[in-house]
């Protein structure tokens, strides 16, 4: 079943007068096949179709040639400005703009999965921990720097999928369009680990692992950087290998090591390592990543389906 | 329909020179509206030459607009919204209404009652001449979405009222329509 009952009741009308998105109309087609409830419901909109469609319109049914030409002298004489309604303008205010974000984040952020908040929360305290028990201080910000990105970017593949709480609703009946809708997940996913991690690096800072711009270095470019990959992994080739990307990128930088030694061959190893800091770079192809994977996402975009 | 939906793009380009006074880019944007604008605008006053008015008056606001007018959706949309301002300029005992929903009238959908169900089975003759005693709301509602054809969110830009009001007034159309045809029926007997 690709969409709820109550989505799919919701948009028959537009079902059958046939002017529903090219993308949404398969998937309640699907569901008419199962639900009879929708079936008659569909039925009846067919007739009341037919019935608008031959309904007897008043007089002509084209208007007079001359509408354009009076229209046009009226233009020049100007004789009836006053009676015209101005056009509408639509300017987007910048308040209003402010607004529509606000609005899309808190429904967003009710709609994202309550246990997607609680489960990052709880991963990222155990970072912590995790970074207080190495044996050298100084490594507790390499630690936290490579658990903080791993569950930001857990969270980041799963914004393009139900997991992450429906909202193929959201797309289906609002005009908010499915990129605004994934660009403001990912904002609130990546957002909320990212004052989380700072909150730890306090933490952190205090418990004498280091300094506390020393530590954000450590996570805030990696972080952003594994988020967006798995984001877009995620995007082109579904939630798996978006959680690969991320897991690939958090073994490459265990094996990468630290400068006084790693597993990999050195150069290779440096260069993981200068990859996974905080600098302008990182953050330009973190930006990049999530652009291209909203500009190119494929046809039918993972927010429609529920599998 | 098929030019109209096909060519937004050519629409925008069109409404931007109508803008800048065009006369040209007016007469082809009136060629590719003008005869669904015009059939709207009867069945929402009913009267023909009361309707080239306002399709006049229509014209002339996009000639005379001084901002460009931003067009979020389809060009379409925005021209049905203007030619409805028109229609209501002119005719002062209608207001546009805000209605604010309540969390019933979001979350369920109108039921399927037994009229509704018996839509399906009935004459379309019968149900055309129904459409005639609906009020002018419904009917315009119906004519938009049916007739015309336009999406959800173009309904939603045309009438002014956030989408699921689109819905309950589609809804609560079609549950009159079934009504007036069931008294019809009955009258009949």
């Amino acid at each position: 079943m690709s969409i709820d009952h109550a989505a799919a009741r919701g948009v028959l009308a537009q079902y059958v007068a046939g002017t529903l998105d090219r993308v949404d109309r398969p998937s309640v087609a699907d569901h008419l096949l199962i639900c009879e409830v929708c079936r008659a419901d569909a039925a009846a909109w067919r007739s009341v179709r037919a019935a608008c469609r031959s309904a007897p319109t008043p007089a002509a049914t084209a208007p007079s040639t001359a509408v354009l030409v009076v229209a046009l002298s009226r233009a020049t004489v100007g004789r009836t400005a006053a009676r015209v309604a101005p056009v509408p303008v639509d300017r987007r205010s910048v308040p209003d703009a402010a607004r529509f974000v606000v609005d899309l984040l808190a429904r967003e952020a009710r709609l994202l999965h309550t246990n997607l908040w609680a489960a990052s929360a709880l991963a990222l305290l155990l970072g912590v921990v995790l970074s207080m028990t190495v044996a050298d201080r100084g490594d507790a910000g390499m630690v936290f720097g490579l658990v903080a990105p791993v569950v930001a970017a857990v969270g980041a593949a799963m914004v393009p999928w139900p997991e992450s709480g429906g909202a193929g609703d959201l797309v289906l009946t609002t005009r908010t369009s499915r990129q605004s809708v994934l660009l403001a997940r990912l904002g609130l996913v990546v957002g909320y680990a990212a004052m989380v991690s700072l909150v730890c690096s306090i933490l952190l800072t205090l418990t004498g692992a280091g300094g506390f711009r020393a530590i954000i270095g450590d996570w805030f470019g990696p972080m952003l950087l594994l988020s967006g990959l798995a984001f877009a992994l995620s995007v082109w080739l579904g939630l798996r290998a978006g959680f690969v990307g991320v897991g690939a990128g958090g073994l490459l930088r265990v094996l990468a090591g630290s400068p006084e030694g790693s597993v990999l061959a050195g150069p290779f190893a440096g260069a993981i390592r200068a990859v996974w800091s905080t600098n302008p770079v990182t953050v330009i192809a973190a930006a990049a990543l999530v652009f291209a994977a909203l500009r190119w996402s494929p046809e039918r975009s993972p927010l429609d389906s529920r599998r | 329909m098929t030019g109209e939906t096909s060519a937004p793009q050519a629409d925008q380009e069109l409404l931007r020179r109508s803008r800048s006074g065009d006369a040209d880019a007016l007469t082809e944007l009136y060629e590719r509206h003008g005869e669904g604008l015009f059939a709207y605008l009867l069945r929402l006053v009913g009267d023909a030459s009361l309707a080239e008015e306002i399709l006049q008056d229509t014209l002339l606001a996009i000639w005379r607009s001084e901002r460009v007018p931003r067009v979020n959706g389809s060009v379409r949309a925005w021209l049905y919204a203007l030619a409805r301002r028109q229609a209501l300029a002119r005719l002062p005992g209608q207001r546009l209404h805000v209605v604010h929903l309540t969390e019933s009238e979001r979350d369920a959908p109108p039921p399927l009652g037994p009229d509704e169900i018996a839509l399906a089975s009935m004459e379309t003759p019968r149900l055309a001449a129904a459409v005639g005693h609906l009020g002018p709301l419904q009917r315009e509602v119906l004519g938009l979405a049916f007739v015309t054809e336009l999406s959800l969110p173009e309904l939603a830009e045309v009438l002014g009222v956030p989408i699921e009001i689109v819905k309950i007034r589609l809804a609560t159309a079609r549950s009159a329509l079934a009504l007036f045809a069931r008294l019809d029926r009955e009258v009949m007997a």
